[in-house]
């Protein structure tokens, strides 16, 4: 399986403070990769130097080398927009724009030049069908994406992210707002999702990591303890701290 | 056990102490309603003394004042006698309901019924006015103990009563009570607006006087369009000069600058606002009119009404500023990170997402805007030459405030009360302003709440 996301001992600091120790990670290309581990533990630090959304954080300041498809994305020469249209992100909260929902969808493409109407419906509406929400959708792109249910606002957070074409996706606890139902259906999305894209969810659920990611990695006070196949890791933890966390006697 | 025995003797205590409040706010009741039966004011001139009670004031018709050179009847103004009896009502019903334990309502008749003395001082003065008129000088105005009496005795036993109610009951009714003061006065100024400028506009014809061209009080025409049309097109200018740089400003100020450079910024832009309105003035006429002055020699004197929309622009700044910058920043940081997190480009967010979602608080600041430059008058006085011409950018004009404050020392008769109609127009205005405003902010309020 080639790599995708290549991070090598990566240190970032939010000032003083040192939030991730020497991370390193190869996330496997069209694999669904979970990040797990206690809250304030670096997971959704780590997954946001992916698309560089720690940029905007005043004080923080990055070492080591991040890798996408072999090309450093820290470079000074790297165009961060492009960077970040390869690899969308879906928050942890469904934070769609106060727009329609064909607004929503259109505003990645449009953003990126697209301005033909008829190319923006045809990606407005393949980014709803892969993201399932289409025949909930459909008689009314018109109106006010906040009129949406959670659930719904998320999975169009996810068509929109979608829109523009990424090879990656970042989540960043994607269901923690959510009801079990609309979670249920995040989850079958992403399971539709393998295999066409790379994506890296952070979860504070680890029946949701075992569910549907491929590989698992670990995470603790700002380091990597373990990364390995989800499978893997769940019957058989190597390290001992892994095993403490997942049978929840994590002290 | 001692515990519930100190409550019940505390409440016992209330209770006689709430008794005493009560008789203590009746009896001054009773001595406010004696007092309006009881000598009031006392007019002293021309070596005579007339001395009025209440009652008298609100049932007598007027004085027959003989002067030197002509007599008169001088009427007691309207708002005196309406005071007059509806403080003894007010006096009378709360004396009766404090009797009744209803002391919220108790209270707040005793008030207005307090504050009615204050409205018979206020309407005084125009029979003061009125006598002078007659050539009689050296009039006095001495008001006596019983209108006092009425004046303190609705103070306290308005408290009084309140009080029986408890300490938060009373707090409450402080509040309402300060909140009717400023709808009262709202109401007041409405209703004393409308009195003052309608009969002109009924004399003069309302198309005539908001279509007339040409204001000329000394051979009584008085059509005020030139005025209205300028203190529009003055203010629209304002708002197309002043909004964009006003939003831009905010934008950089919530959006992309530096904190440290925002904290030299942001209390540089809100200075202006604290900067007098006389002071624009100065800076109008000594900076800006001379500009363009040379700058269009051929056309203009400089004092214009393109100086008029410079200087309105400047004025209104502060308050766009402020309103847009407070809208911006009540944009969730979520809509930016996910615009970013989409690969657009900072200058994107900002003009795709987050104007967009601050766009009904920057209305709401727009229009505030306009009301300010609507409204003022000292600077404007000062660089639009005062004439009252059709606009033109170049030609001097007279906007409806300045139109108000330059003749208001000398109109008498119909030209003071055309003065007035043109306050009444102004108001107008700022009602339809404010009006839209409430309209506009209560709509971007259920967006936010959805």
């Amino acid at each position: 399986m080639a790599t995708k996301i290549s991070i090598q001992n990566l240190d970032l600091f939010y000032n003083e403070f040192q939030a991730l120790h020497g991370i390193s990670l190869e996330v496997p290309e069209n694999q669904i990769t979970a990040f797990i581990g206690p809250s304030g533990c670096g997971k959704s630090t780590c997954l946001k130097t992916l698309n560089r959304m720690n940029d905007m954080i005043t004080g923080c300041r990055i070492e080591g080398k991040v890798t996408i498809d072999g090309e450093d994305i820290y470079d000074p020469r790297t165009d961060v927009n492009l960077l970040r249209r390869r690899a969308g992100m879906v928050f942890q909260k469904p934070n769609p724009f106060p727009m329609s929902v064909y607004d929503n969808i259109a505003y990645g493409p449009r953003v990126h030049g697209i301005k033909n109407k008829g190319q923006l419906d045809q990606v407005v509406e393949k980014s709803l069908r892969s993201a399932a929400l289409w025949d909930e959708v459909k008689d009314r792109l018109k109106k006010s994406a906040l009129g949406l249910s959670g659930g719904q606002q998320q999975r169009l957070c996810i068509a929109r992210a979608l829109a523009v074409d990424p090879d990656i996706l970042l989540m960043d606890e994607p269901t923690s707002a959510l009801d079990p139902i609309s979670t249920q259906k995040i989850e079958d999305l992403l399971d539709e999702l393998r295999g066409q894209y790379t994506v890296i969810i952070v979860t504070h659920n680890m029946q949701q990591a075992a569910r549907i990611s491929d590989r698992t990695a670990f995470f603790l006070l700002g380091e990597v303890v373990e990364f390995t196949e989800t499978k893997l890791m769940f019957e058989q933890p190597k390290d001992e701290r892994t095993e403490r966390y997942i049978t929840g006697r994590f002290g | 056990m001692d515990r519930t025995m100190d409550g019940q003797e505390g409440r016992e205590r209330e209770k006689r102490r709430n008794a005493a409040y009560r008789w203590i706010a009746a009896g001054l009741g009773a001595v406010m309603i004696l007092s309006f039966f009881l000598p009031y004011i006392t007019f002293v001139f021309r070596g005579l003394t007339y001395t009025v009670s209440g009652i008298q004031l609100a049932f007598v018709k007027g004085f027959w004042v003989v002067g030197p050179q002509q007599s008169g009847l001088v009427t007691i103004p309207l708002a005196v006698r309406a005071s007059i009896v509806l403080g003894l009502l007010c006096a009378v019903g709360g004396f009766v309901l404090i009797l009744l334990k209803k002391p919220v309502t108790a209270g707040l008749l005793f008030l207005l019924s307090g504050i009615s003395p204050l409205l018979v001082m206020a309407a005084s003065g125009a029979i003061q006015t009125a006598v002078t008129s007659l050539n009689v000088s050296q009039i006095e105005l001495q008001f006596l103990w019983p209108f006092f009496c009425t004046l303190l005795g609705g103070l306290i036993s308005s408290v009084l009563a309140l009080r029986t109610q408890g300490t938060e009951r009373l707090a409450e009714s402080v509040f309402q009570v300060f909140a009717c003061v400023s709808i009262g006065s709202v109401i007041l100024l409405t209703v004393y607006i409308i009195s003052a400028g309608l009969p002109a506009i009924l004399q003069i014809g309302l198309t005539q006087f908001l279509l007339g061209e040409s204001w000329r009080p000394a051979s009584d025409i008085f059509g005020i369009l030139p005025m209205i049309l300028s203190s529009i097109v003055g203010t629209i200018g304002a708002i197309v000069l002043g909004v964009p740089v006003g939003i831009l400003t905010a934008v950089f100020l919530s959006e992309t600058a530096s904190p440290r450079l925002a904290m030299l910024v942001r209390p540089a832009v809100e200075l202006l606002a604290g900067i007098p309105s006389v002071i624009y003035g100065f800076f109008g006429m000594l900076v800006v009119v001379p500009v363009i002055r040379n700058m269009f020699p051929e056309h203009t004197i400089g004092d214009s009404l393109l100086a008029v929309i410079l200087i309105l622009a400047i004025m209104i700044l502060p308050t766009i500023v402020s309103v847009t910058e407070t809208s911006l920043r009540a944009v969730p940081a979520a809509y930016r990170e996910a615009s970013l997190a989409l690969g657009a480009t900072q200058t994107e967010t900002i003009f795709k997402v987050t104007l967009p979602a601050a766009k009904s608080g920057i209305l709401a600041g727009v229009i505030l805007g306009v009301g300010r430059a609507i409204g003022e008058t000292m600077a404007v006085i000062m660089v639009a030459g005062n004439v009252a011409n059709m606009p033109t950018l170049l030609g001097t004009v007279r906007l409806l405030t300045t139109g108000i404050a330059m003749e208001m020392s000398y109109a008498s008769g119909l030209h003071r009360e055309a003065l007035f109609a043109i306050g009444l127009v102004l108001f107008v205005f700022i009602m339809i302003v404010n009006l839209l405003f409430n309209y506009i902010s209560k709509k971007g309020v259920q967006i936010h709440a959805e």
